[in-house]
């Protein structure tokens, strides 16, 4: 129904030669794109607030949110091992959630992370939780990136938790390998994480996917 | 936003940030032990003095552990990614000669250091000496009661621990029970030490 829907606003667009104030030659799919959402989201805060929060209103949300922020979306998934301090603890994995836009000269990424290490003693385990800000450059082959962001750390052993807030920031290169609108990418980087007291920090590798809308 | 706003609002939470009072990272990157041969902490009650040396390593049941002199006495000290753990030895002495009643390693405090953690661990064993048993044990309770931070040491660790050393005999059981406090500095190690003879406080000290 919504393909079907879909397809008749494109029709009705190009017909009507909207599309013709692009600054691009010919029918622009990414502008017309933009309008059908533009259409489809008009009404769309009057029709939540009437029928609550839906699943449906949700992935319209979401949609709309999409829309508003990125132009690409993404995963990194890897591996981090102890490159200053934690000298008791094993390696880690590590992932990341990013919607990506491009702002000025550089792509600049807003992500959600997490990082999970263990040690010999199999009661602790040490998390961090992060938020983060980042500049990459994804048209490059070879593209250094910087991220910084809050972290929220939690350390148990047992039944005994502590947790506590700290500073992470990451300084590393990337490899751009795109395939139509996938990007593929190894990074490599080192994490610091500072509570302003101490600083710290891993030696990682992450492998990530991003879609670009 | 502009780049002016992002700079501003990144200056803001960093600054908001430093007023939060909270060493997570140092609590869980640094190392709360530093057992290695030359470092020395000098303690000082209102009466006496104590130091506390690392000595040269030296191998127990085949394993390498350190010596670490408490005012003269020294510890057989065994650091682990899990422990450090504590050489014991109890020896009954019949007839004038020496008999090993317990000798192993105990756990002293367990590691990583986590306020509120508690930890025992005990050892066991007898012996039949001249158609009697002798029976020993010892063990050890611990339990990190708190950290709090202290200027210039970062925040320090206050460790609880007792150690119950009984040897029972035929005829009569022996009881030696030893509660000591101690408090432990990240990257400078023992600060503060409490035990019978009163409460000793780091003065001086070198760690590398």
């Amino acid at each position: 129904m919504i393909g079907k829907s879909r397809n008749s606003i494109y029709k009705i667009l190009i017909r009507s030669g909207i599309n013709r104030g692009s600054r691009f030659a010919g029918p622009n799919t990414s502008t017309i794109s933009i309008l059908y959402l533009l259409l489809r989201h008009t009404a769309t805060p009057f029709l939540i607030l009437k029928r609550g929060l839906t699943s449906k209103s949700i992935h319209i949300l979401l949609d709309m949110l999409i829309f508003l922020i990125a132009l690409s979306v993404g995963f990194e998934g890897g591996y981090n091992i102890p490159g200053v301090g934690f000298k008791d603890l094993n390696s880690g994995a590590a992932f990341s959630l990013y919607i990506n836009r491009h702002f000025r000269f550089a792509d600049m990424c807003i992500g959600a992370r997490t990082s999970y290490f263990s040690v010999e003693n199999s009661a602790y385990s040490l998390y961090f939780y992060g938020l983060s800000i980042g500049l990459a450059k994804n048209s490059w082959l070879f593209s250094p990136v910087i991220e910084f962001g809050p972290e929220y750390a939690r350390r148990k052993l047992g039944s005994s938790k502590e947790s506590g807030y700290g500073l992470n920031y990451t300084l590393g290169f990337l490899i751009n390998i795109h395939v139509e609108k996938l990007r593929l990418y190894p990074k490599f980087y080192y994490e610091g994480i500072t509570d302003l007291k101490t600083h710290a920090g891993f030696v990682g590798a992450k492998l990530g996917v991003g879609y670009e809308f | 936003m502009s780049s002016k706003t992002l700079v501003r609002t990144g200056i803001l939470f960093i600054l908001l940030f430093a007023a939060c009072e909270d060493n997570i990272i140092q609590r869980a990157a640094s190392d709360y032990f530093q057992y290695r041969e030359g470092n020395w902490w000098q303690l000082a009650s209102t009466q006496d003095t104590m130091m506390v040396e690392v000595e040269a390593v030296d191998t127990l049941l085949q394993i390498e552990c350190f010596t670490v002199s408490f005012g003269g006495y020294p510890k057989y000290l065994l650091k682990k990614p899990n422990a450090i753990s504590q050489y014991i030895k109890i020896i009954h002495n019949f007839g004038g000669e020496d008999y090993t009643v317990v000798e192993d390693f105990i756990k002293r405090i367990e590691l990583p250091l986590v306020n509120g953690n508690a930890w025992q661990d005990s050892l066991v064993d007898s012996i039949f000496i001249s158609g009697a048993w002798i029976k020993a044990k010892f063990y050890t309770i611990g339990s990190i009661s708190g950290f709090e931070s202290v200027g210039g040491y970062g925040d320090v660790y206050t460790i609880a621990l007792k150690n119950v050393e009984i040897v029972i005999l035929p005829d009569t059981v022996i009881t030696d029970t030893i509660d000591v406090i101690e408090a432990y500095a990240p990257d400078i190690g023992l600060v503060r030490f409490e035990d019978n003879d009163g409460v000793f406080d780091l003065i001086n000290y070198e760690v590398e």
